[in-house]
């Protein structure tokens, strides 16, 4: 089996790590793409042995499955791109946040481009297996969280057969598609809660008295082992706390400090954060507008540079999502 | 598990070469009294207690054996899943392989360092302590998930995944918390939206005065402990009186203060 990833930078390069270091596929069956050379990621996939193309094109056609890991406002583009080149025999992973099933299944149905493919093709194959996916980085160390749902001419295989790529790098579930937002809320943003956190207590430790590098150490052992344990005991977390905290001990004193500031409510209120904005991210691509100057700031004008056959308005709104014929489209 | 129970402590001593004392700290005095006679050079007395300093055990023991070896130890829970995180300092009459021997112990359940004994209540603070703001935190992020739609289950299991992976990706990696971080957060996305929240209510001094309560607590225990004085409030807090009844050998004062951690000779003990 053979993997792609359409874009090379972050979750490309967590999930290339992730995957080889799990030994379930070897780098040379990866391929990774994306026009910008320049992405410090780019020379850390090419030292893993994954091979590394500035042509989209090559990506898909040497991939069974092909993740697409680049940023949500360009997904469209990447679907115009390399729509024509995609098989029934691919199954195509989608781990933008925000964008839907429907959004992308929408764009390969309806665009007259595509149809002279599929045409091609028996009714029943015609178009490639969609399964969007949220997952998290720290599948680089093969502790990632991901859950994904399946398009709909996903095969239940099809489905299978990714949860097997991404539990060989962490927890993965299937869900129902309208989670998907919250999940991002939670486990997509919270390696990034846990850093904050993890600065926060370091620099506790230093205030008191502690070196640096050991407070580091110190503080994210506690966390990896206390989230260890909430997995591996039916207990629930305030029972685990309670166990934690002797009577009119050191700890009990902590937690009265971070119950006192609302502690909690600012990680609630952080999920929440989190999936709104997920919400609203999806809710902007599919209204089918987007400006140049969020455009300008994806890099699309790279891709437009070195991507003749695509073309972006520059002056006024850009429609995604539509149909497009060959000859029809804005210069 | 196939441990071998007992109700004598003195029993606990004489089948062990490693000796963890892993009592509340008011109960080490008592503890070091009892057993204190059984106690041969061979043994090698670890206390896990907070607060209690490796002085106050020494000069306790030193009653009864001329050169207790004796190693401070503060760990933590997550030992239970082989992920704790363990420091000890090391006594006046440890030896260096006496610590190795201990580190290798404790470094089979997680981390272990050696380190100096005046760094060891502020590891109480973060690491001791530590499991329960994480215990608390995952509480939080699963309401926040159960919030937004998430089954209670599946919203525990991603926080507490999540951390777990964060906290690894931190510990394999050069890189500094904020830099990570900083890769998570992608411009104008959900990740650096949700932080702001975090950043407007002060998240990260919360956890900066966690830490430090917990520490001042752990410094202000020994130092009630060092006064050599303690009430028999909280003794009864701390089954005292069933250690009383048990054990004829040791009597407590029930109408004064009793002293710790000083010489009694047999005939001179309160009742």
């Amino acid at each position: 089996m053979s993997v792609g990833f359409i874009g090379a930078g972050q979750l490309a390069f967590a999930l290339a790590r992730g995957f080889t270091a799990a030994g379930i596929l070897a780098a040379h069956k990866i391929t990774a793409s994306s026009p910008d050379t320049d992405l410090p990621t780019v020379s850390g996939l090419r030292k893993m042995g994954v091979n590394f193309t500035v042509s989209n094109k090559d990506t898909v056609k040497s991939s069974d499955v092909l993740f697409l890991a680049v940023k949500p406002p360009i997904i469209p583009f990447i679907l115009e791109e390399v729509g024509p080149d995609i098989e029934p025999r691919h199954i195509v992973v989608s781990c933008a946040a925000g964008v839907t099933i429907s959004s992308i299944e929408k764009s390969w149905v309806i665009s007259p481009g595509f149809l002279q493919t599929w045409c091609s093709v028996s009714a029943g194959a015609a178009f490639g297996t969609l399964i969007r996916c949220m997952t998290n980085t720290p599948v680089i160390v093969r502790e990632g969280a991901t859950v994904y749902a399946t398009g709909t001419h996903a095969d239940v295989e099809d489905g299978k057969l990714l949860e097997q790529l991404m539990a060989s790098v962490g927890f993965c579930t299937e869900v129902e598609e309208d989670l998907i937002d919250a999940v991002t809320g939670l486990s997509g943003s919270g390696p990034a809660y846990a850093f904050t956190a993890l600065d926060a207590l370091a620099d506790g430790g230093v205030k008191m008295g502690l070196p640096r590098r050991l407070a580091v150490r110190l503080g994210a052992q506690a966390l990896l082992g206390a989230a260890k344990m909430l997995l591996e005991s039916e207990q629930h977390p305030g029972q685990l706390k309670d166990n934690v905290c002797s009577p009119g001990g050191a700890t009990i004193h902590a937690l009265h400090f971070l119950e006192s500031g609302g502690f909690r409510s600012l990680l609630i209120n952080a999920v929440e954060a989190s999936c709104i904005r997920t919400r609203e991210l999806q809710h902007v691509a599919d209204q089918e507008t987007i400006s140049p100057a969020a455009i300008k700031k994806t890099l699309l004008d790279k891709v437009k540079l070195e991507s003749p056959s695509l073309s972006v308005a520059s002056t006024s709104k850009v429609s995604l999502f539509t149909n497009k014929s060959p000859g029809g489209k804005k210069n």
